[in-house]
């Protein structure tokens, strides 16, 4: 499997469908992973929508050296702390909007995690801090190797390793013993 | 959340809209570049040419100026001679200008076969330098005239002492002014 890059070779090619493919295979994968930074699923997906235009309009900016998944990932990463990064307006939102929001991401784990002990483990992520829940995401969710996971969130491989081994500690304390059988 | 579908349409409505952008900066770039490329290019070709006019035109007003100069005495001094005898001193008007006429050419022609411009501080250390161990090369002439110049001859170096400007002569071309007073 080469993770989409032989879809993104058929797309520079002239193949529309192949960018329908890596869309379908990646788009809402990649809005759960920014709504790790971002916190809001409508921008996490106006954000998904960018990256993927990223693919169109820079067409030869990704050279095959990494998965396209993992480059997916890397500009998704740095537009959404772009994005952290130039908001600068605290938005109020309506208490009706926010259980519209929260449905949203209900939808959206349900679409990403087909099966319960998946969801139950990622009820449990969502209690750890910010750089273990995307090093987990990355790793467990995305299933991207440890390098993968390393180049994305441009840090060492040791350094990730170290996030997992301190995030799978805390995961065991939050889940209990009936928990711990979730990650294995 | 969104169809699938509709972000779809809009990853597609979104990159065609930056696309326009980009070759609307990309022809503004190029509309800014391609003026400035046929500017440098044409300064390039023509700024020689320009500098040169202005080159013959100063030395034509130099050869203006100098020939209004009418000198009726050249007074030839060996510099830190005691003797007094060894000044000479030329009254033939005719001689006088025609040796200031061909000091002066030296000048103008400093970019020419062996004569080379030096810097006036250059050409006062490469004196002081040789003053120790030549001294006696070293000769002032002064014009006497409507108005005054000094040379100073030292060696081969000769330095208008009006100006400060110095060339290095070749053997033949430092003969050539010692004939003025032989």
């Amino acid at each position: 499997m080469d993770n989409g890059a032989s879809s993104y070779r058929r797309f520079l090619s002239g193949d529309e469908s192949a960018f329908d493919e890596i869309m379908n295979e990646y788009f809402h994968s990649l809005v759960f992973f920014i709504n790790r930074y971002v916190y809001d699923v409508h921008t996490a997906e106006d954000i998904a929508i960018d990256v993927f235009s990223d693919l169109i309009v820079h067409k030869r900016r990704y050279n095959f050296k990494v998965s396209l998944k993992t480059y997916l990932f890397m500009i998704a990463r740095s537009r959404a702390l772009d994005f952290l990064r130039h908001k600068k307006v605290l938005t109020i939102v309506d208490i009706c909007e926010v259980k519209e929001i929260s449905d949203d991401e209900k939808e959206l784990e349900e679409i990403i995690f087909s099966n319960e002990r998946k969801r139950t483990v990622a009820d449990a992520i969502e209690k750890l801090p910010n750089e273990m829940q995307i090093a987990v995401h990355l790793v467990y969710f995305e299933e991207l190797s440890y390098q993968q996971a390393a180049t994305v969130m441009k840090k060492s491989r040791k350094q990730v390793d170290n996030l997992l081994y301190r995030a799978k500690k805390e995961l065991k304390n939050i889940l209990g013993k009936d928990g711990q059988e979730l990650l294995l | 959340m969104r169809d699938l579908n509709e972000c779809k349409k809009e990853v597609f409505k979104r990159s065609e809209i930056r696309l326009k952008k980009r070759r609307k900066q990309k022809a503004v770039m190029l509309g800014l570049i391609v003026p400035l490329i046929a500017i440098s290019a044409v300064s390039i070709i023509f700024y020689p040419k320009l500098s040169a006019v202005g080159a013959n035109m100063n030395n034509s007003a130099e050869m203006a100026q100098a020939s209004s100069l009418s000198f009726q005495e050249l007074e030839f001094m060996p510099i830190l001679s005691t003797d007094d005898s060894a000044v000479i001193l030329i009254k033939d008007k005719e001689k006088v200008e025609a040796a200031y006429l061909k000091i002066n050419s030296f000048f103008e022609n400093q970019k020419g076969v062996g004569t080379s411009f030096d810097s006036p501080e250059k050409s006062e250390s490469t004196v002081e330098s040789e003053d120790e161990e030549n001294f006696q090369e070293q000769f002032l002439l002064t014009f006497l005239g409507n108005e005054m110049r000094e040379f100073l001859l030292d060696g081969n170096t000769l330095t208008n002492q009006n100006t400060m400007q110095t060339v290095v002569l070749t053997d033949k071309q430092v003969l050539e002014i010692q004939e003025f007073f032989q």
